[in-house]
């Protein structure tokens, strides 16, 4: 079976600054990747390298087994029937409806300029339910909380109906029951859904543990990859997220001072 | 409403004309006066056609410009296109102009040539610059000091020109539908209608460009492709209906705003319909005040697009948070 991603020996720049070396990562379907690590550990960079939106300085990374960037690499269409990303930025649009902002993710079918298809429908109405916003498909985007914004985007990137959804902080905007309730969904769809899996790069270490298959822990400048279990152990966590007086609880699943 | 404006577009003027030798001198020529025939065929006709082109076209330009831009307070001329394109104009009048009586049929095409790179060049020079700016205003305040550039260019130019040149560049900078080429306002018509077909079907990628450039590369929008595209077209228009009429100021800033406003929908394939219309309607609205009868003078069309500009662009400037379009 074709891996969804594979990354190897990447290595990523943020402007000047060398965020990560030596990143060997696979995607397989049926995941739910945590993607965790400290402010400016370079999550946001590494979700937007898989996103094909930030060329790595050196390495590789593959889609569906062709390259993400330069020769061979899919046209824009193609990436975005096969990778969704939901980015930390909620865009303000006007006077756009829920449902509007639904179908924009099934631009990637489109014929050149033709718009919407009649199995469009269908495929927006079930983006929706799955997200949980099927009851406010004609309310006006810009009128909803932040919460309910950010779970337009992620509809939206279901609309795609990508083999690899990406997720950079969705969980920043909703109260914890709302996050929760994200992150059971986002189980759900791993799945139900054939080829399909997830990376979400989240501040919330206890979410990701609990709910994810796999997580990736950005240590220093590289990225150790395993189990929860695994992830799950106060050396680790204390050499990822490094602090005096603050360290990892592991029968807590969660950082307390000492 | 565009219907209303127009008749009354023909019908309104300096020089009265009854209605009776109007609705002749359209329909049946043979039998109408032949000083309404001339008044109304040769000046109130064409003037109608420029400025529903030049009117539609503004408003489409400012549309692309603020969807591209994602800027409410984008438009042509905010954004010192159009003193791009008065800059270029001045340049070709007032240096080449300066012995053109021989190119005499030439110098339309080239000023419009003029008219169009400079804006283009503008726009492009804005995108450069404007990457890094994220508050609508300070875009505002760039188009500003862009259209100051170009003025004060302007003026040095001027004070080497011959007297003639320049009075015919004063009179350009006023803003004017009367068409001296009917022919180049239906060539801008034309170019309109095919810009405006071509936002209509491709009105979910624009929608997308709306979440910004980020969310519409990974929504299958190549952003590179579509900005040059969209700017290209949005410059074309801009700088044709510049070098035809002058610079005229508000209506493709404040018509797309207006269509927002009145259908209160953003996607493009209702927008776009709404925009070119007010625009068209303000336009020629304006061209209408301009000429009222009675006005000994005529007032320059782009006093008239700035009173009713300027109010709109205050409340969105007060209403603007972030980049909502």
């Amino acid at each position: 079976m074709t891996p969804l991603t594979r990354t190897s020996n990447v290595a990523l720049t943020y402007g000047r600054r060398a965020v990560l070396e030596g990143v060997s990562l696979q995607v397989d379907p049926g995941m739910f990747i945590a993607l965790i690590g400290r402010n400016g550990s370079g999550k946001s960079t590494l979700v937007r390298a898989l996103a094909g939106l930030h060329r790595p300085a050196q390495g590789t990374i593959e889609c569906n087994g062709r390259p993400l960037y330069g020769r061979g690499a899919p046209s824009a269409t193609t990436r975005g029937q096969e990778i969704a990303t939901v980015l930390t930025d909620i865009p303000h649009t006007g006077y756009l409806t829920v449902r509007q902002v639904v179908n924009l993710g099934r631009i990637p079918y489109h014929p050149v300029a033709l718009g919407p298809r009649p199995e469009d429908g269908a495929i927006v109405e079930r983006a929706s339910r799955e997200t949980g916003i099927e009851t406010i498909g004609d309310r006006i985007v810009d009128t909803l909380s932040d919460g309910q914004r950010q779970r337009v985007m992620v509809a939206r990137a279901l609309a795609q109906e990508p083999d690899l959804l990406l997720l950079d902080e969705p969980a920043s905007f909703l109260d914890p029951p709302h996050q929760v309730d994200l992150f059971v969904r986002l189980g759900r769809l791993v799945h139900d859904r054939d080829r399909f899996a997830v990376v979400v790069a989240t501040h919330s270490v206890q979410l990701a543990l609990e709910f994810a298959t796999h997580v990736w822990l950005i240590v220093d400048d590289t990225v150790v990859t395993g189990t929860p279990d695994m992830i799950s152990d106060p050396d680790l966590m204390s050499a990822a997220f490094p602090h005096e007086t603050i360290r990892y609880d592991p029968s807590l699943h969660r950082f307390r001072p000492v | 409403m565009l219907c209303a404006a127009g008749v009354a577009e023909i019908w309104l003027g300096s020089a009265s004309v009854e209605a009776v030798e109007i609705w002749r001198s359209l329909f049946t020529p043979a039998t109408a006066d032949p000083g309404a025939l001339v008044i109304v065929r040769a000046f109130r006709l064409p003037r109608l056609v420029t400025a529903v082109a030049a009117g539609s076209a503004l408003a489409l330009s400012g549309l692309l410009m603020q969807t591209v831009f994602r800027n409410p307070l984008a438009g042509p001329f905010v954004l010192g296109v159009s003193s791009g394109a008065g800059l270029a104009v001045a340049l070709q009048v007032l240096i080449v102009g300066g012995g053109a009586t021989l190119f005499a049929p030439l110098l339309g095409v080239s000023s419009l040539f003029a008219a169009i790179l400079g804006s283009a060049a503008t726009l492009f020079l804005v995108l450069a610059v404007g990457n890094a700016i994220s508050q609508p205003a300070t875009l505002l305040i760039l188009g500003l000091l862009f259209s100051y550039a170009g003025n004060a260019i302007v003026q040095i130019l001027s004070s080497r020109a011959q007297a003639e040149s320049i009075q015919r560049f004063v009179a350009w900078s006023y803003g004017s539908f009367d068409a001296p080429q009917p022919a180049y306002a239906l060539a801008l018509l034309g170019m309109t209608v095919v810009s405006v077909a071509g936002t209509y079907v491709s009105g979910a990628r624009l929608d997308a460009l709306l979440l910004g450039p980020r969310y519409a590369e990974t929504m299958g929008v190549p952003i590179r492709r579509n900005r040059v595209l969209l700017i290209g077209t949005a410059g074309v228009l801009a700088g044709t209906t510049t070098a035809l009429c002058g610079p005229i100021g508000f209506v493709g800033i404040t018509a797309p705003h207006i269509a927002r406003a009145y259908l209160r929908r953003s996607d493009h394939r209702a927008v776009v319909i709404g925009t070119v219309l007010v625009g068209a309607i303000l336009a020629t609205v304006a061209d209408l005040v301009s000429h009222l009868p009675g006005s000994a003078g005529v007032v320059p069309v782009n006093a008239v697009t700035a009173l009713i500009g300027v109010p709109v662009v205050v409340i969105v400037l007060f209403r603007a948070r972030g980049v909502a379009v």
